[in-house]
């Protein structure tokens, strides 16, 4: 007998998970909300399908989670044993590939700003469609996205030198 | 610039492969944990119901104290150290590498310490410092800046000046925190003071626990980034059973009321506010504004610690309100704008 909500978990679950560690910056976490979002759709599901989407729903509960996870400040961030000495110049892009630096240039913003990046700039939304999503003003997508990109463009930051090759690059 | 962010952020999970081989069972097993969890809870629930009620009309009358949960969350505010965290009531504060604690004794030379936890027991602290102090508070209302009382202003509590109200975080655990200075302020601004020169607060009112922060805003935060605290005090909120006035502080006034007939309005619409939030659902942030709501019992001092604070984190989708003595429930516009009304400040 087929199984949709299994079909629907092992076809989509690398890509939820992926979708997780953007929102949180972080793999581990990502997965957990990946998992805790699928556990929602589960018992959902007789609504979702065949009619419904599930992956849209997971998606959206995710981005939820994460959202009010970041109002709470440190929820997803990692409870640091060690206060991080800050990196010395240029040593991030040699010692990480750059999806680690991505990520923990992802992990070091506010979540609620990662948040917003992510729908923003890897979703595609408009500032409404987020604002609409996450439940709060216009206004506030467009601020956190602001501070989200200036922290990203820091010069001391650690995708500094990938923003500045881009400018470079379009000149 | 949209689609270079784009490349980067498809560049760092491109490669991104689940931990779990078998997502399904993953999520099966989650699923039923969690139903586990529900289950338990409400099995607890239904116990304290037959039981009589008892804890849920106390915390509706404010008559008693929260119950003790045993399994270590509900204890001692004296903070001591604890398998490499120094623990106060439900906080746990892992120490960082590199650092030490440090027992506050009088008979130690005075000094103000880098790098070091200083626990604060009962007694004479003596005149050490520390970059993070830990002690039990003495209050759980919040401290505040002074704001000086117009020449001539009434004969209330106030007339010393008024207190601002604190700025509401969320610990990872769930229990509500207020900070006396916002992190992102000014006066927090790294290179501001000389080390050491700054000076924060951070409450934990159920806790009943304070934790003094000497340090710039980036590195109180990443201290409290890695507190913990998983209190039991969530529920309707708990107030005083009697009441002789309540004061409300905005950011833009504040107003007081001892008629019984308006005390007891507003009483009652505290009282009436069941949509309790749950720690794994509280979002206060400080990106919100707060407001304080004193409710003073009839003695002996109205505005000393004998009273309960209520800071109401406001807007921003998520509204709440937290008691200092227990209790968090989520607050409609509708109820705040009544609240205000009642105090006849704000918004009318």
């Amino acid at each position: 007998m087929s199984d949709p909500f299994g079909e629907f978990v092992t076809s989509r679950y690398p890509a939820l998970v992926r979708y997780g560690a953007l929102l949180t910056g972080d793999r581990g976490h990502g997965e957990d909300l990946a998992q805790d979002a699928l556990v929602k759709t589960y018992r959902a599901w007789r609504r979702l399908h065949p009619e419904g989407d599930p992956e849209a729903y997971t998606r959206q509960v995710m981005t939820r989670a994460a959202w009010r996870a970041g109002r709470r400040l440190w929820r997803f961030e990692i409870p640091a044993a060690v206060l991080p000495d800050r990196p010395a110049d240029g040593d991030f892009p040699e010692r990480q590939g750059t999806a680690d630096v991505v990520l923990a240039a992802l992990r070091d913003l506010p979540a609620t700003q990662r948040v917003v990046l992510v729908l923003r700039y890897w979703a595609g939304l408009s500032e409404q469609e987020i604002a609409a999503q996450l439940g709060c003003s216009a206004g506030t997508v467009k601020s956190r996205a602001s501070r989200a990109i200036t922290a990203l463009r820091r010069a001391d930051g650690p995708l500094a030198d990938a923003f500045t090759l881009t400018d470079d690059r379009h000149r | 610039m949209t689609e270079r962010i784009r490349e980067l952020l498809d560049e760092a999970v491109a490669g991104l492969e689940p931990e779990h081989r078998d997502p399904v069972g993953a999520v099966v097993r989650r699923g039923r944990a969690a139903r586990r969890r529900t289950t338990a809870l409400a099995g607890i629930v239904t116990f304290v119901l037959l039981a009589g009620g008892l804890i849920a009309g106390q915390r509706l009358t404010g008559a008693a104290p929260f119950p003790t949960v045993d399994g270590g969350i509900e204890q001692s505010a004296t903070p001591r150290v604890v398998n490499g965290m120094v623990v106060a009531g439900a906080m746990q504060l892992p120490i960082p590498q590199g650092w030490r604690v440090v027992t506050a004794d009088p008979a130690n030379k005075c000094e103000t310490m880098a790098r070091t936890i200083l626990l604060i027991g009962s007694g004479n602290r003596g005149c050490q410092n520390a970059v993070v102090e830990v002690s039990r508070a003495r209050s759980r209302n919040p401290g505040g800046t002074l704001i000086p009382a117009k020449e001539g202003n009434g004969t209330s509590p106030f007339d010393s000046g008024i207190i601002t109200s604190p700025v509401s975080i969320t610990l990872a655990g769930g229990e509500p925190g207020w900070l006396s200075s916002d992190l992102d302020s000014a006066e927090m601004k790294t290179g501001r003071f000389p080390a050491n020169n700054y000076h924060n607060e951070l409450l934990l009112p159920w806790s009943q626990v304070l934790v003094q922060l000497r340090m710039d805003g980036t590195a109180d935060r990443r201290i409290i980034e890695s507190i913990r605290s998983s209190p039991r005090r969530g529920g309707v909120l708990t107030l005083p059973a009697k009441v002789e006035s309540v004061n409300l502080i905005l950011s833009d006034g504040y107003g007081k009321k001892s008629d019984p007939p308006t005390v007891d309005q507003v009483m009652r619409l505290l009282r009436g506010q069941t949509d309790t939030v749950r720690d794994a659902d509280a979002c206060a942030s400080p990106g919100q504004e707060s407001v304080r709501l004193i409710v003073d019992p009839p003695d002996p001092v109205p505005g000393t610690s004998n009273a309960t604070t209520v800071i109401i984190a406001i807007g921003d989708g998520c509204q709440e309100a937290v008691s200092s003595t227990g209790g968090r429930v989520r607050l409609s516009d509708t109820t705040l704008f009544r609240l205000k009304s009642l105090l006849g400040v704000g918004d009318r």
